[in-house]
């Protein structure tokens, strides 16, 4: 036998002519490690369920400001489209919806609906200039182009802006 | 959620596909078959992913299938009906050297099947050399040859 079994007596295999290298303490541990880890994949399943990875209960944001609300997305992921969708209950025409510039450079916009008819460029943010009716629903589709935590400012005209925040994982 | 629920859809989906195709049909045993398996993974993979190329994405969906192939194979443990239906059962196609026509016709294998399995892993020459030829669950077929004399 060799110095390894010998260690071991207690767990000798029945077949010990068998030149194997079989280490039950060490297959216990495995298994352990193994169980631990299922319950992990577990709980990482049961967490993207509900939205901790994006869409999901957990996920969806509600913002109310003044003359708008906006839903959104708490977590994103790099290089996926989300939606900003903004509610608009003021009134003005054309109605003047600010982008602070922080968020835009961490998304790119992919398309705004409905489109909008002006795009301006201020100090900053975008001023988006829209011909609509309120109450109506703007929704800009954006496609994060960084990972990490981005917060946005986004105000209806002159009114206080609200601050979003988002989570964009890899 | 959605990547969960796509890999969850197609766990199983792929499933079904693979158990009504038959326990040969990809066993890995002609070049087509290799080809075939390659096409469904490629064209699997444009599903399942969708248009979400992130990191977390690949890992969410990785975890899912695993987790959902550890889950099964403890529920196979604890129900054996249920191992039955997901992994089919083993079938005896050749029984003291006489091939089992129907069956083989059934399971769709022939002669030259059970003798190419009994050349590679007995190194068995005539079918009347073979005790017993089983398909397995796998796709397998395994021989048992007749005890020499």
């Amino acid at each position: 036998l060799s110095s390894s079994h010998q260690k071991s007596t207690h767990l000798r295999a029945p077949s010990s002519e068998l030149q194997i290298d079989e280490d039950l303490n060490f297959q216990r541990r495995e298994w352990q490690i193994q169980r631990a880890g299922w319950v992990a994949m577990a709980l990482v399943i049961l967490a993207a369920l509900l939205g901790v990875f994006g869409t999901g209960p957990l996920s969806s944001a509600t913002i109310e400001g003044e003359g708008l609300r906006l839903e959104h997305e708490l977590f994103g992921r790099l290089e996926r489209n989300t939606e900003l969708r903004f509610t608009i209950g003021g009134t003005g025409d054309p109605v003047l919806l600010r982008i602070g510039n922080g968020y835009l450079e961490w998304v790119k916009i992919e398309s705004i609906t409905p489109e909008p008819g002006k795009a301006e460029a201020v100090s900053d943010g975008v001023v988006f200039h829209f011909a609509l009716q309120s109450p109506a629903t703007i929704t800009f589709h954006v496609r994060p182009e960084r990972f990490g935590l981005v917060s946005g400012k986004a105000r209806l005209g002159q009114a206080a802006p609200i601050t979003f925040t988002q989570f964009i994982y890899p | 959620m959605d990547g969960v629920v796509r890999a969850v859809f197609f766990y199983f989906f792929l499933m079904v596909v693979f158990r009504l195709a038959g326990q040969r049909t990809l066993s890995n045993t002609t070049t087509f078959d290799f080809v075939l398996l390659l096409v469904i993974a490629e064209v699997t993979q444009q599903g399942l992913i969708g248009e979400d190329f992130s990191m977390t994405q690949a890992v969410l969906m990785i975890v899912t299938l695993v987790a959902l192939d550890i889950g099964l194979s403890l529920l196979k443990q604890t129900f054996p009906k249920l191992d039955k239906l997901i992994e089919g059962v083993p079938l005896i196609v050749v029984e003291d050297g006489k091939p089992l026509k129907e069956r083989m016709q059934r399971a769709r294998i022939d002669e030259s099947d059970v003798l190419v399995a009994a050349r590679e892993l007995q190194g068995i020459e005539r079918l009347d050399q073979i005790r017993y030829a089983v398909l397995e669950r796998t796709g397998q077929i395994s021989i048992i040859p007749k005890p020499s004399r």
